[in-house]
């Protein structure tokens, strides 16, 4: 395990992502309402460089909706470039497979710093 | 094989061991090609009128209730009025040339009349291809028609069915699809699976889960039968089915009796399958479905 120092939190606004790597392991970086994720860049489906997809949201309908389409959960979703398996950025996982899962790594903000231990 | 009175089918029947049967229209399984709807749902409703009069008074014998696609509105109205009174047990759905497929909202009556009285719809197709349904079958003679056309009716309703959300939006209707075979669902699962998982936040929101998942009120019947070229290799197409429902009581025996390609029970009978999976076949998984008494 080794923490690693990154560019200021402060550099990431607000629904976007940086590209980063760390012991050549490409990861994404996300910011979604105030609050930072840190992800492998490799899609657990089929190997897609998950990381430079869309930040998205998604579709819903249901009797919820009154089987009314609505769009939802606009810049939480993260959209996989090669075959657009659809992920959770708060909490990695599939929407539409739910054993599939980002590889996710601790990350936090210390005196203004991003830090990702892998 | 010609049937010429419910007497003679009785006996039929009894040749073969079997106690209790679900009716099908013969002729009329290519109603939903009449382009008259209003007098294919009144010929629908004679037939429905005959059915109980000269053949469900018969021991063991229950009705498949004919609808008139074309005619949601009137159908609905004939499940309200025979759904499941004088041994009526399932509604009738035909699938050759039915025009548009059966996941469209056109059909939203018939699914919650089907649905409000808890009685199956089961789908039934026939060797027949009208115009060009489902692609190009027109170039086949009665072979292709047959062989091909039959499962190609089931898999792509069930595909258009599927793709429009109909088990979540009538969550408690019961589906059958008959005289396909079952080969032909292990591949539409898997590849609907592969489709949800690429498309399902644009195309698919509907589910929340693969759309395996949502197979528990689905019925699959066995006629006509796989000719694996190993015995054995039959369980493999039940094992793969029951990969997505988690059981083997999705599958129901069919006999298509009299056509010149029913399934003799003791076809599947021999094949080398687990007892109790052939008692959910033959009888158990029918009788739970269509809510038939067991003796």
């Amino acid at each position: 395990m080794a923490e690693y120092e990154l560019t200021n939190e402060s550099e990431i606004p607000e629904g976007s992502s940086r590209l980063v790597t760390l012991n050549d392991i490409e990861i994404g970086i996300f910011k979604v309402k105030g609050k930072l994720y840190a992800y492998r860049n490799v899609c657990p489906h089929d190997g897609g460089p998950v990381c430079n997809g869309m930040i998205t949201g998604s579709l819903v309908q249901g009797p919820q909706t009154e089987w009314k389409l609505k769009w939802d959960r606009e810049g939480e979703i993260l959209y996989c470039p090669w075959h657009g398996s659809d992920f959770d950025i708060c909490t990695g996982e599939a929407l539409s497979r739910k054993p599939l899962r980002l590889k996710s790594y601790p990350i936090k903000v210390e005196g203004g710093k991003i830090k990702i231990t892998l | 094989m010609f049937v010429a009175d419910p007497a003679q089918c009785r006996q039929d029947l009894d040749g073969f061991n079997i106690e209790s049967a679900v009716l099908f229209p013969d002729h009329l399984l290519k109603i939903a090609i009449q382009v008259n709807g209003d007098y294919a749902m009144a010929v629908a409703r004679a037939y429905n009128r005959w059915l109980i009069d000269k053949w469900l008074k018969i021991d063991g014998f229950y009705g498949a209730l004919c609808v008139a696609p074309q005619d949601p509105e009137g159908s609905a109205m004939e499940i309200r009025e025979l759904g499941r009174k004088h041994k009526m047990v399932c509604v009738f759905l035909p699938s050759a040339g039915v025009n548009p497929l059966y996941g469209h909202k056109k059909y939203y009556p018939i699914y919650e009349a089907a649905q409000e009285l808890g009685i199956p719809v089961s789908l039934h197709g026939l060797a027949m291809c009208y115009p060009a349904f489902p692609c190009q079958l027109e170039q086949f003679d009665e072979v292709g028609r047959h062989g091909f056309g039959h499962s190609l009716q089931m898999s792509a309703n069930f595909f258009h069915i599927m793709c429009n959300g109909i088990p979540v939006r009538f969550p408690d209707l019961k589906i059958s699809f008959n005289e396909g075979g079952l080969a032909w669902v292990p591949w539409m699962m898997m590849r609907l699976n592969n489709e949800y998982l690429e498309w399902r936040g644009r195309l698919l929101p509907f589910y929340n889960e693969r759309p395996s998942h949502y197979l528990k009120n689905f019925r699959f019947s066995t006629q006509p039968a796989e000719e694996p070229e190993n015995p054995g290799d039959y369980q493999k197409v039940l094992d793969l089915i029951s990969t997505f429902t988690g059981n083997y009581d999705n599958i129901i025996y069919a006999s298509d009796w009299p056509h010149h390609d029913f399934l003799h029970p003791g076809r599947l009978l021999n094949y080398p399958m687990p007892d109790d999976v052939k008692r959910k076949l033959m009888g158990e998984n029918a009788a739970e479905f269509f809510d038939i008494p067991r003796s």
